[in-house]
């Protein structure tokens, strides 16, 4: 019997795709074309906007929701997400579950809401994405993970939840069935220019600029002080210096007013900062909007090098970051600040500079390097461009496909997991509650109040 | 003035296995670093007869129970591995550093292997939940390697123990999980007569000497290193392997046999009988060597090395026996999946090999063989060993007792979580002892009676 196999997306999977769109896209396109005898459905939420046309995707392409969430887990063999609803769990019980933890969440949430100005709900909207976390940790029979310290850390989640039981070591003493390394691959385009979108394109750079790309958005976790104070240094002695920002704005937040969406504020920042530093539009070029896919492509191979400079946190150490991997794709060297393992492989592989957190001398050193010393400049990119084929889709999807191939390695025993469910989905109710109650009710009483007086009371828009 | 307490889990004295060293280190570089330290060494009771407490800068006890709280309560930080029930009122009245330099969780799941599977289960159970209660109480985590940081950042994270709050104060989080590992013998090394060159009984004075420098327990790969020196000594006949120390100091006369090394050093020696090596390039020590045998062995020798499984145990550990090479600036060769093996590979430390590749370790120990590729790993470490010295290791202990004690009401956020884990803990621990360790012993008891 042919294997049914789904891949849910909780984010939207079209022309314009965020990371975990992206990344279920291709291990649904990756699984069906290894497996050609597996059925292959990757269903994204019904109320979630998309343009793909199922008919030009290679899989079957779903909608779910509260109605269909039961019946999809009966039909597949394998389901692969983020996350798995709540209401699907008792339906999935024959099903295996591939739970896809490519991001430490737990840092995460931290970071994400630092600007939720209230204390309380923030702890409790914390605690409460916490409990739901450990539900689907203890229901899913394997974990995919983006590297080894996102494995060592979520080792430590389950090891604190009891869930590693001593049966599984003794079984399976490297767990390597239980946690699975697949991190997100490069884009499967080949690295051809096409027609300059950039060079000669976007005012302010010419084609014969030395170009630095930034390839992805700017938010506070980024050190972008550091960066134009380095191109400020460098400006005199390599008037043709180019920094480009490739975009601002996360694509969620695209529509609101521009600039004051996620990490608005740090743009609006870098802009002030490129005035006083007199950078801006000559060296510093930045771009307003989210680039829409092919424009990155050709943005990135008409660009000399990449650079990231950020703060040392723990987001930053267990982070597996996209931009790197169209870094990889296009075969750039990459200066970048220490902490994350691509920062590592930077250092050992010669794939560019590494330097450490705020080190503005190291910084300005290597910028100048990479752009003085052709040899040097010629060998980091070529090494780069060895590392591309270790990353292809795959390869990072291949213990994916090797699970699904053979679901019954899992190592994890539903009868043993049984108790844990019950506890941690009990927890997690528990906790919900008390968050719906709590904060959920007083916002909803607060919308609807706010609705009826923007109704019948103010037909203008002053109140929104 | 500040009062710190350190308590060690095992003997302290010249038998020192690595709770003890930590402890006595960790007593003597804070009372020697923090200003106005007054520091006290707690030891578990046993023989102390070779510890002069005149020479020592710290204040040493072997108290116990209602004492050892008493003074746990006088304390402003108290260091310590685990600790006791009895003394989490004084660590959530003081700073509590919680020392945990070897991943337990992995530990215990290998350690335990000779109770029943239930039993196991219950054992495991109780610990972990023991271990939440340390965690919740805990200023400070130390752990060895990076690798370990992330263990206990995942841990910590699911106990909701990193608050947003404290993210933000320190995103890197290195001010509540830190990193220290190990450090180095305090001393410089001391050349004394020889124990092994042209006196022992089979050694050459030009010998090519390989060590192993600890213990032989299940985790050891020693089958692929014998089968290795065995290629090698057809082609170097003047290579010599030494294992120094077979068995541990702590180990109980009762379980000695099979978990604390002696079975598996028969194992061994049956093995290397049968290549034909043993007393021609294999030799043992038996006993546990004392610090001055030890350290001749090291300086004598020319190659320090240890091979193992490329599995969980071995990718968290920072295995105590490095440091002994560090401090004698011995070329290392190792097998690969530690923090130590990407060291010695990126720094040049040596070389490391794949698991159970005896054609890789052969030809590693050849390459080494050469004096020139020994001296350059040689400088190598001699950089490495001042990284390991214990004032460097201990730098984030120090930090935090010199520091000022964070304001605000951090301890008192703790003491819900603190009451519903020492709830979730005794009822585990009542179910571990009522249910296997009382039944057994009742049973053990009623047998003997009869008998």
């Amino acid at each position: 019997m042919a294997k049914k196999i789904l891949v849910m997306s909780h984010t939207t999977v079209g022309s314009t795709m965020a990371s975990g769109g992206i990344r279920a896209y291709h291990m649904a396109r990756v699984l069906q074309e290894q497996m050609p005898e597996a059925q292959v459905t990757l269903a994204i939420s019904r109320t979630t906007p998309s343009d793909l046309d199922p008919a030009t995707v290679p899989f079957a392409f779903e909608r779910f929701d509260g109605n269909n969430l039961g019946q999809l887990a009966r039909e597949n063999d394998v389901i692969v997400s983020t996350r798995f609803p709540i209401k699907m769990i008792p339906a999935a019980r024959k099903s295996k579950l591939v739970l896809d933890l490519f991001t430490p969440l737990i840092t995460e949430w931290v970071e994400l809401t630092k600007r939720d100005p209230g204390r309380q709900h923030r702890r409790a909207w914390i605690d409460f994405k916490r409990r739901d976390l450990m539900v689907q940790m203890s229901i899913a029979d394997t974990i995919l993970v983006s590297n080894e310290r996102q494995r060592d850390m979520i080792l430590g989640v389950m090891g604190t939840m009891g869930m590693i039981t001593p049966r599984m070591f003794e079984t399976d003493p490297g767990l390597e069935r239980l946690f699975k390394i697949a991190p997100i691959g490069i884009r499967p385009a080949t690295p051809i220019p096409g027609p300059p979108r950039l060079r000669g394109v976007i005012p302010g750079i010419g084609p014969d600029d030395f170009v630095i790309i930034w390839n992805g958005i700017i938010v506070d976790w980024y050190d972008i002080d550091l960066l134009l104070r380095a191109v400020h240094r460098l400006k005199d002695k390599h008037p043709n210096l180019r920094l480009f920002f490739m975009g601002t704005e996360h694509p969620d937040s695209y529509g609101t007013k521009t600039l004051e969406g996620l990490g608005g504020g740090v743009t609006k920042r870098a802009i002030a900062l490129c005035e006083e530093l007199g950078i801006l539009d000559n060296h510093v070029i930045f771009n307003f909007t989210w680039a829409k896919n092919d424009d990155t492509q050709q943005y990135l191979l008409e660009s000399d090098m990449s650079v990231c400079t950020y703060f040392d946190s723990l987001e930053t150490r267990y982070s597996w970051r996209v931009r790197y991997t169209d870094v990889m794709w296009a075969g750039l060297p990459l200066v970048c600040t220490e902490g994350d393992i691509v920062a590592d492989w930077v250092h050992e592989r010669t794939l560019g500079v590494r330097i450490a957190e705020g080190d503005l001398d190291a910084l300005t050193g290597a910028i100048d390097r990479l752009v003085s010393d052709r040899e040097f400049y010629a060998r980091c990119k070529k090494n780069m461009e060895t590392i591309r084929d270790e990353f292809t889709w795959e390869q990072t999807m291949a213990p994916l496909i090797e699970f699904c191939r053979d679901p019954s390695t899992s190592v994890v025993s539903r009868t043993e997991q049984r108790l844990p469910v019950a506890t941690r989905t009990a927890d997690w109710f528990a906790s919900r509650v008390y968050y719906e109650a709590r904060f959920g009710l007083k916002r909803k009483v607060a919308t609807i109040r706010k609705d009826l007086m923007a109704k019948y009371i103010f037909k203008d828009d002053t109140m929104s | 003035m500040t009062d710190i307490l350190c308590i060690s889990l095992g003997p302290v004295g010249t038998r020192m296995a690595a709770p003890g060293i930590r402890a006595f280190n960790m007593a003597r570089v804070l009372q020697q670093q923090v200003p106005g330290a007054r520091v006290t060494l707690a030891m578990p009771p046993g023989d102390v007869s070779d510890i002069d407490p005149v020479s020592l800068p710290f204040a040493i006890t072997q108290a116990t129970g209602a004492e050892l709280v008493r003074l746990a309560m006088r304390s402003d930080v108290i260091v310590s591995g685990q600790i006791p029930t009895g003394l989490l009122p004084a660590a959530m009245r003081g700073r509590f550093v919680l020392d945990m330099y070897s991943p337990l969780v992995t530990e215990w799941a290998s350690m335990s292997r000779w109770v029943g599977k239930r039993h196991r289960r219950a054992l495991l159970e109780a610990k972990r939940k023991h271990l939440m209660l340390e965690l919740t109480v805990a200023d400070l985590v130390l752990c060895a390697n990076e690798r370990q940081r992330d263990f206990v950042a995942g841990i910590m994270g699911t106990m909701g123990m990193v608050t947003p709050r404290q993210f933000e104060g320190d995103p890197s989080l290195r001010s509540r999980i830190a990193i220290a590992p190990l450090g180095i013998r305090p001393h410089e090394p001391v050349q004394r007569a020889n124990v092994m060159r042209g006196v022992r009984p089979g050694f050459g004075e030009d010998d090519l000497i390989l060590l192993w420098n600890g213990t032989i327990i299940e985790w050891y790969d020693v089958e692929t290193l014998l089968r290795a020196i065995a290629v090698v000594s057809q082609t170097r006949p003047d290579v010599k392997l030494v294992f120094l120390g077979t068995s541990y100091p702590q180990a109980k006369s009762g379980f000695e046999d099979k978990s604390m090394g002696t079975g598996w050093v028969t194992v061994a020696m049956e093995l290397a009988e049968e290549l034909g090596i043993l007393d021609k390039h294999v030799f043992f020590n038996h006993g546990w060597a004392d610090p001055e045998t030890t350290e001749q062995h090291l300086l004598e020798s020319d190659i320090g090395v240890s091979t193992y499984y490329d599995n969980l145990e071995t990718h968290f550990s920072f295995r105590v026996r490095y440091l002994d090479l560090f401090w004698a600036a011995l070329p290392i060769i190792c097998t690969q999946g530690d923090v130590v093996s990407e060291m010695v590979a990126s720094r040049n430390l040596g070389a490391s090999v794949p698991a159970s590749d005896v054609d890789a370790l052969a030809a590693a120990i050849l390459r080494l063989g050469d004096p020139s590729a020994r001296d350059v790993c040689r400088r190598n470490l001699d950089v490495m060993r001042e990284e390991y010295r214990w004032e460097r290791t201990l730098a984030p202990v120090i930090d935090f007792c010199t520091s000022p004690p964070p304001r605000g009401p951090e301890k008192r956020d703790r003491y819900f979580p603190l009451a519903y884990r020492s709830l979730d803990w005794a009822i585990s621990e009542a179910h571990e002892k009522l249910r296997f360790a009382y039944r057994k012993k009742f049973l053990r008891s009623g047998y003997s009676g009869m008998e």
